[in-house]
């Protein structure tokens, strides 16, 4: 039975990577070859930027024979990224996913269903403190040589996602506790979500610093971890090669593991099925506000994005980098000063291309809010009722982009204005930023809708598929980062020639002619196509 | 109201629904019957303007589905097997939304949403999220969503699945009163007894092909509908 549930949860996790979503054809050998070959590359990238971190960290301890406290340094971040990074699914894939009724009336125990889906956290978890991990133990190998002690970092690759597991189960577990408890859970996953995010990024942007204060002050650091953090430095010990520590560590990782799966199978049921409600609300009826056809599609994309936590976190906190942005911009407009006065020193050919930078950035972060991308599949089996009614694809095609280019829009150009007025752009510079910041979006808006119209995925059981888990963000994400940088380079080298406002003013107007030609397309043909999905 | 002549619609080398020709006339409510898998859900799928089709033609009042979907659209409700409703609304939301597409005017809309949750036992509830609702509930939405525009022609897919005996007696009064009003209702069902009391036309498909329609009469003659339809499918 185990075997039939694994195969079911690793099928769901990687059907875009064996199976055609449009055709439900099986990929072809070279399809999923290509894919892999792009997950490697993604995975080895990142590795190699926290090898870079390893790296600060690694000769400087070792030499001082505190190798422990690097791996205890490494440990805590690979802890921190794994459960940052699985956690968002955990929740859903735990216990909102769809087939829990389906799978519970099977003769199945409660406590199988659960296994199987923990599984999938830990190979997450093995994914997300592998990326810090692998390159961890591969720069203390090349700093330390290759002993028998090697192998005690090497195993613990795949032990410590073992305690990830935990640790995000526990999180999930609370989250399910919480939410059924309380009557709009959609917001509070959404605030739980900001706060731990905002946690996030205090200790990314701190990191750097920190490591060189621990190198600097190994000694007092050590002290510390051994009193106040003795689970970390047995953890450091083991890794560094102690036999009694990893026993000690692989004992303790594996109690709390059974103690976890003992309490998950018991409140399962309980959890996934309702179990204690917040008190249903009462509808009171009052008169009712008519609006047109299209505002009433733009309002439907509006309360879907919002409606769910998933797609609002993952397709919308770029908004939250863009008043960030511009927040910082203003505290700390000295020093943006200071870089943007002094860009030519920095990148030869630069001077006055300030603006740019700050183009970029935007078409940076409203990049990140790829709304239209997962809003076909988002459909779901309810695409059956806005086929039924009379709009046109057209009118609910061009809602879809509506939403997205207006979400962007006003922060977006809130923004330019102020990042341009802090580095000192007159206003017919600021007002190009907006107009070539605005086009950018646009052609996202259609990249996103295009994609999404091509390899729609309507039989998803969690929406965490499409939104999360498929090939269509992915590449528009990659289109957004690759359009950004030639947005970038072009401006830069239009710049030296034109100026920058001439350069500003050619890309908005080669960016909104490729919005033209996708536009083009989605009228013509991405209708139909709209037409035919079902 | 509904003219479907030569119907077909072939999905790679299955004919799903061939060459089916049906007329409903106004005040008829018109059961289809047949097997799993014998077309049903094609047919009115392709009435509703939902699944495009290969050969044949539909007119709802006198309008082609093809060439003028959205005045045919706006004519008609249609009602799925299974109601998969947009659970990220609430259940007065997604009714108001409804009543935004087909432009139910303000004034109206608010006493007709009242009067029809009333009938189907649902008001208190429609404050919240349709996720949260039972089968029974959705279906008793998306009944009162159909509703909600006064359509001429209502298509229902297998309506009285997960209705209380209440709510099914409740819409077989509605159903009534539309035709009563002129209009009409074409509905596939596999409750024989249902199909048999209520309605004035039947007509039965099998492997896409239509193999018998008429009025109730005509088809049954003096036999029960079930046997007649048993004997045909063998």
């Amino acid at each position: 039975m185990m075997k039939v549930l694994l195969k079911k949860q690793f099928l769901e996790m990687n059907q875009a990577l064996f199976r055609n979503r449009k055709t439900g054809q099986m990929r072809s050998r070279a399809g999923t070859v290509g894919f892999l070959i792009l997950f490697a590359f993604l995975f080895i990238s990142i590795a190699t930027a926290f090898y870079g971190y390893a790296d600060l960290l690694c000769v400087p301890l070792v030499e001082q024979g505190k190798g422990w406290l690097y791996f205890a340094l490494m440990g805590l971040m690979a802890i921190f990224i794994g459960v940052f990074g699985s956690v968002f699914n955990t929740y859903a894939g735990l216990y909102k996913a769809k087939d829990t009724e389906l799978l519970l009336a099977m003769p199945l125990r409660p406590s199988a269903i659960i296994a199987s889906r923990m599984l999938g956290v830990y190979v997450m978890s093995i994914l997300f403190t592998g990326i810090i991990w692998i390159p961890a133990t591969v720069r203390y190998i090349v700093a330390a040589g290759r002993g028998t002690g090697i192998v005690f970092p090497i195993l613990l690759i795949f032990i410590l996602p073992l305690f990830v597991t935990v640790l995000t189960c526990l999180l999930g577990w609370l989250v399910a506790q919480v939410a059924s408890r309380v009557r709009n859970k959609n917001t509070a996953t959404i605030v739980a979500t900001l706060v731990f995010l905002a946690v996030y990024y205090v200790v990314y942007f701190k990191l750097n610093s920190f490591l060189q204060s621990v190198v600097q002050n190994a000694d007092s650091v050590a002290s510390v971890m051994k009193s106040w953090g003795y689970p970390m430095y047995r953890l450091g010990l083991a890794a560094a090669g102690d036999p009694v520590s990893f026993a000690m560590t692989l004992a303790v990782i594996v109690i709390l593991f059974a103690l976890l799966c003992l309490v998950m199978s018991r409140s399962f049921l309980k959890l996934s099925l309702g179990g204690k409600q917040a008190k249903a609300a009462v509808y009171r009826e009052k008169p009712l506000r008519a609006s047109s056809t299209n505002a009433t599609l733009l309002k439907r994309e509006w309360r879907r994005f919002t409606g769910s936590s998933i797609y609002l976190l993952n397709c919308g906190l770029g908004v939250l980098f863009l008043i960030a942005a511009a927040v910082a911009a203003v505290i700390k407009a000295d020093a943006v000063r200071m870089v943007t006065d002094n860009i030519g020193s920095i990148i030869p050919g630069a001077d006055g291309l300030a603006p740019l930078v700050v183009l970029a950035v935007i078409c940076m972060f409203t990049g990140l809010n790829m709304i239209t991308a997962p809003s076909i599949s988002l459909e779901g089996k309810g695409i059956w009722l806005i086929h039924s009614m009379p709009v046109s694809a057209r009118q609910v095609l061009t809602a879809k982009e509506k939403l997205h280019v207006l979400f962007n829009m006003i922060p977006g150009t809130v923004c330019a204005v102020v990042c341009c007025a802090v580095v000192g752009a007159d206003v017919l510079t600021v007002l190009l930023v907006v107009l070539c910041a605005l086009a950018f979006n646009c052609v996202i808006a259609a990249i996103g809708l295009i994609f999404d119209l091509k390899r729609p995925n309507l039989n998803w059981t969690n929406e965490a598929t499409p939104v999360k888990q498929s090939l269509t963000i992915f590449l528009v994400m990659m289109i957004e980062f690759i359009l950004t940088c030639a947005i970038l380079f072009a401006g830069w080298l239009l710049g030296r020639i034109l100026g920058i406002r001439l350069a500003l003013l050619v890309i908005t107007v080669v960016v909104g002619a490729v919005f033209l030609l996708l536009q083009h397309w989605i009228v013509r043909r991405g209708t139909a196509v709209f037409e035919t999905i079902s | 109201m509904l003219e479907i002549n030569g119907l077909t619609k072939v999905y790679g080398t299955t004919r799903a629904v061939d060459d089916l020709t049906l007329h409903i006339r106004p005040g008829e409510i018109y059961g289809f019957i047949g097997h799993n898998g014998a077309g049903k859900t094609t047919t009115l799928k392709s009435v509703a303007g939902i699944l495009p089709f290969d050969e044949g033609e539909i007119l709802i009042n006198g309008r082609s589905i093809r060439e003028q979907p959205m005045e045919c659209k706006r004519d008609m409700a249609y009602i799925p097997d299974n109601p998969d409703l947009y659970e990220f609304m609430t259940g007065i939301r997604f009714l108001n939304f409804v009543a935004d597409i087909y432009q139910v005017p303000a004034e109206v809309r608010t006493g007709r949403i009242g009067e029809l949750a009333d009938t189907f036992e649902i008001k208190e509830n429609l404050a919240q999220p349709i996720g949260s609702y039972s089968h029974g509930m959705k279906q008793k939405l998306a009944l009162i969503s159909a509703w909600i525009h006064e359509p001429k022609l209502i298509l229902m897919d297998e309506p009285f699945v997960g209705l209380d005996p209440k709510a099914s007696h409740t819409l077989k009064q509605m159903m009534r009163e539309v035709c009563d009003r002129g209009g009409a209702i074409f509905f596939s069902t596999h409750v024989l007894e249902v199909a048999e009391k209520l309605c004035d036309k039947v007509a039965i498909i099998k492997s896409g092909k239509l193999i018998r329609s008429g009025t109730m009469e005509e088809v049954k003659g003096d036999e029960s509908l079930e046997s007649v339809f048993l004997e045909l499918e063998e």
